[in-house]
């Protein structure tokens, strides 16, 4: 791994019985970079996204992580739930918060982890367990304000409009403190204007916090717009990984995403 | 800007704290913690108001079973309303827990305390191995797989006759329990005194409070600082000595003689050292009602405090989608195993509590039937809510049986017709249970009251006009 690297596939393949998802796939991510996974559907990006969070155990391949305190791990000798622990945090393609808690109490699920008190102290009501409690709802509650959402805050998750819930799903991924935050279809069901204050606020989590982060999105004017280097996959085949300029005039991801015609 | 944000939240707790006023404040009241409390001081009103004859023997023995069914529905919500978890096999570890009381009792030889231990961490032990299995299987087939566990509980109760004595069922007597080493005689003298010294302490609370916010401005920092110190280091110190009773509780339990005792002689209460020795009698029945009563407030609060939790939030996480609970860190595999034991471990402390209250039990009170009544309960009621639990069992087991078994007394069965009516009434138009009832309430009154302001205010126009028009018809 290079001295910048944060994130490097090697190899990856996963298969479905016969069907190949992920095909020999490597690439890799530098650090406080965004990075695009394009490709046309059935491309497999989110399958490589369940590979890299654990969803799924990939067949062949390493993924090689560079965690909190700066360790290269390899991320398949981890338990999915255990991958946030060192950093990597990730978001859903269909929303998957829940309605019927406050959006104050839907970040605080991010910040699962982070408590260090049991239940029974929680029962009890402890010193201990009240003022976790008390400086992690403060925490939650200055990322709600980064996000502009702090008024909203004791308000029901459900009924909110859509761009609202995809901006708390990426502060419930903030409220973990990640290194890196994989964001599946951020800009899904978003009218242009959200769009692009959307790709405004990925820029800013990226200098604001030093966060690494990687997205699929099929709206090519927000990945273009947002994304420092753009990777493509065509059925599970590694294409190509460059700047979104070079994308654009690569042959080889032209034939697979437009089938042939013309870009533009 | 964050650092002014803390201090005025920390300011906010402090003069929340120290305002006497708030106890009569409209939204201190409104704490749940603080409504539990005054439920639980009507609950205890019951006994007393029998004693006076205002309501029956037989309406008190009904409260008494209104009571464990709601603390088996606030287990079993955690499992259904929060986790989306199924079990109908809840009317069997009920139970287990009715039989395992006495049994153990007699078997090991143990008191009351020492039995309901025993039968817990036993029902615990089951509820673990269901949730491991959970794991594995969802949905319907869980409904299945936990419909069997309560199906076997019935046959044992029916056929294991060293357990369950068959069909002639067990019988057992109020409890009698060591409440921290000395039974507290409340005389008339003692009460007043007790009540004029609260009211000395919040007086004085009240005048320290504002000479406190007179003398703040200057150095509030410092102040503040302090204060919350002193709270909170009263709290800690407050539950250590909780923690260190309930285990010098558990020492006394396993010893079966008190280490430390204070016997009351006359007006004075003295300590024996910790070889001495007090006899505790058995509750009479108005002590029993009183106790699965403080049981039922202890319960709310334990809930409340889980579903408040981080534990609440991942139980919501994970009922709603698995996939986002896991990639939080959420791991299934322990918050099932907590919503399991919890429910198990709530429906048979109601079971002992049955065996306390009725001191008798028979096989076929567990039958699947009275686990799908208490799936009922949990839904009239309103899934996710706590008072909820109180209002379905009150719906479900309370009004058949106070009213309508006396209103058709003459026709066999049509109480219960009624009641199905009613739930089926219930489910219709409060679908997410009869705890939302509250808020068309306040709409009906805040209706009603605008509609009195008006009439009252055309009244008085009509009586203007009038009195206009004679003046009119005088000139």
């Amino acid at each position: 791994m290079n001295k910048n690297t944060i994130l490097e596939v090697k190899n990856l393949s996963m298969y479905f019985g016969g069907l190949k998802a992920v095909d020999d796939l490597s690439f890799e991510v530098f650090e406080k970079e965004i990075v695009g996974l394009i490709g046309p559907n059935g491309a497999g990006k989110t399958t490589v996204f369940n590979c890299i969070t654990q969803f799924y155990k990939e067949d062949k391949g390493e993924i090689w992580f560079k965690n909190k305190d700066d360790e290269e791990i390899n991320l398949n000798d981890i338990k999915v739930t255990k991958v946030i622990n060192h950093g990597l945090v990730r978001t859903f393609q269909n929303i998957e918060l829940v309605p019927d808690l406050s959006i104050i109490d839907n970040i605080l699920i991010g910040a699962h982890n982070q408590f260090k008190s049991g239940i029974l102290e929680h029962i009890l009501t402890l010193p201990r367990a009240r003022r976790e409690e008390k400086e992690l709802r403060e925490k939650a509650h200055h990322v709600l304000e980064f996000l502009k959402l702090h008024y909203i805050k004791d308000m029901y998750v459900a009924g909110q409009p859509y761009g609202v819930l995809k901006k708390i799903e990426i502060a419930r991924a903030l409220m973990a403190n990640p290194k890196m935050i994989i964001l599946d279809e951020p800009a899904a069901g978003l009218n242009d204007v959200e769009t692009d204050e959307l790709a405004g606020l990925i820029r800013h989590i990226r200098d604001e916090f030093d966060i690494t982060v990687i997205l699929v999105e099929h709206d090519m004017g927000f990945v273009m717009d947002v994304c420092d280097r753009i990777c493509a996959i065509s059925f599970g085949k590694f294409l190509a990984m460059d700047t979104a300029e070079e994308i654009i005039k690569n042959k080889a991801v032209q034939e697979a995403y437009l089938g042939g015609d013309d870009f533009e | 800007m964050n650092k002014i944000n803390i201090l005025d939240k920390v300011k906010s707790n402090v003069t929340n704290f120290f305002q006497p006023k708030g106890v009569f404040d409209k939204n201190f009241v409104k704490k749940p913690l603080i409504m539990y409390l005054i439920f639980g001081l009507l609950l205890l009103a019951i006994p007393f108001l029998q004693e006076q004859g205002y309501i029956q023997f037989y309406t008190m023995g009904v409260f008494g079973m209104i009571i464990i069914y709601t603390i088996v529905a606030l287990g079993l919500n955690l499992l259904l309303g929060y986790s989306g978890l199924i079990s109908l096999g809840t009317a069997g570890f009920i139970g287990f827990g009715a039989y395992g009381l006495p049994f153990f009792s007699n078997l090991l030889g143990l008191n009351f305390t020492g039995a309901l231990i025993v039968t817990l961490l036993l029902s615990a032990l089951i509820g673990a191995l269901i949730g491991l299995f959970s794991l594995k299987v969802e949905g319907v087939y869980l409904a299945i797989a936990t419909l069997f566990v309560g199906e076997i509980f019935l046959e044992i109760f029916r056929n294991v006759e060293w357990f369950t004595n068959g069909f002639s069922g067990v019988k057992f007597h109020y409890p009698h329990v060591i409440l921290l080493f000395f039974q507290l005689r409340i005389t008339v003298t003692s009460f007043i005194l007790l009540v004029l010294s609260a009211l000395i302490v919040i007086a004085l609370g009240y005048i320290g409070f504002k000479k406190y916010k007179n003398k703040q401005k200057s150095k509030i920092e410092k102040k503040e600082n302090r204060i919350t110190k002193i709270k909170s280091r009263l709290l800690s110190i407050f539950k250590i000595a909780l923690i260190i009773l309930g285990l010098m509780l558990v020492l006394q339990i396993v010893l079966g003689e008190p280490l430390l005792t204070f016997v009351q002689s006359g007006n004075s209460i003295t300590t024996t050292g910790f070889r001495g020795y007090l006899k505790l009698e058995e509750f009479d029945r108005n002590q029993t009602f009183r106790f699965i009563s403080l049981i039922l407030i202890a319960s709310m609060f334990i809930i409340y405090n889980i579903v408040n939790s981080r534990t609440g939030r991942a139980l919501m996480a994970m009922s709603r989608s698995e996939h986002a609970a896991q990639s939080m860190g959420i791991s299934l595999m322990k918050y099932r195993l907590v919503a399991f034991i919890t429910a198990t471990v709530f429906a048979t402390l109601a079971g002992t509590l049955y065996v306390s209250w009725f001191t008798s039990a028979y096989p076929d009170s567990w039958t699947l039937g009275f686990s799908l009544i208490l799936i009922a309960v949990v839904v009239v009621g309103g899934y996710k809510s706590i008072f909820g639990m109180f209002l379905g069992a009150l719906i479900i087991h309370g009004i058949p049986t106070f009213y309508l078994k006396e209103a058709f007394a003459d026709i066999n069965g049509l109480p219960f017709i009624f009641t199905g009516v009613l739930i089926i009434v219930v489910i219709l138009f409060y679908p997410y249970g009869a705890i939302y009832l509250r808020h068309d309430i306040k709409r009906l009154y805040r209706y009603l009251k605008s509609k009195i302001i008006k009439f009252i205010h055309l009244i008085k126009q009509r009586i203007q006009k009038s009195n206009d028009s004679e003046v009119n018809e005088d000139e």
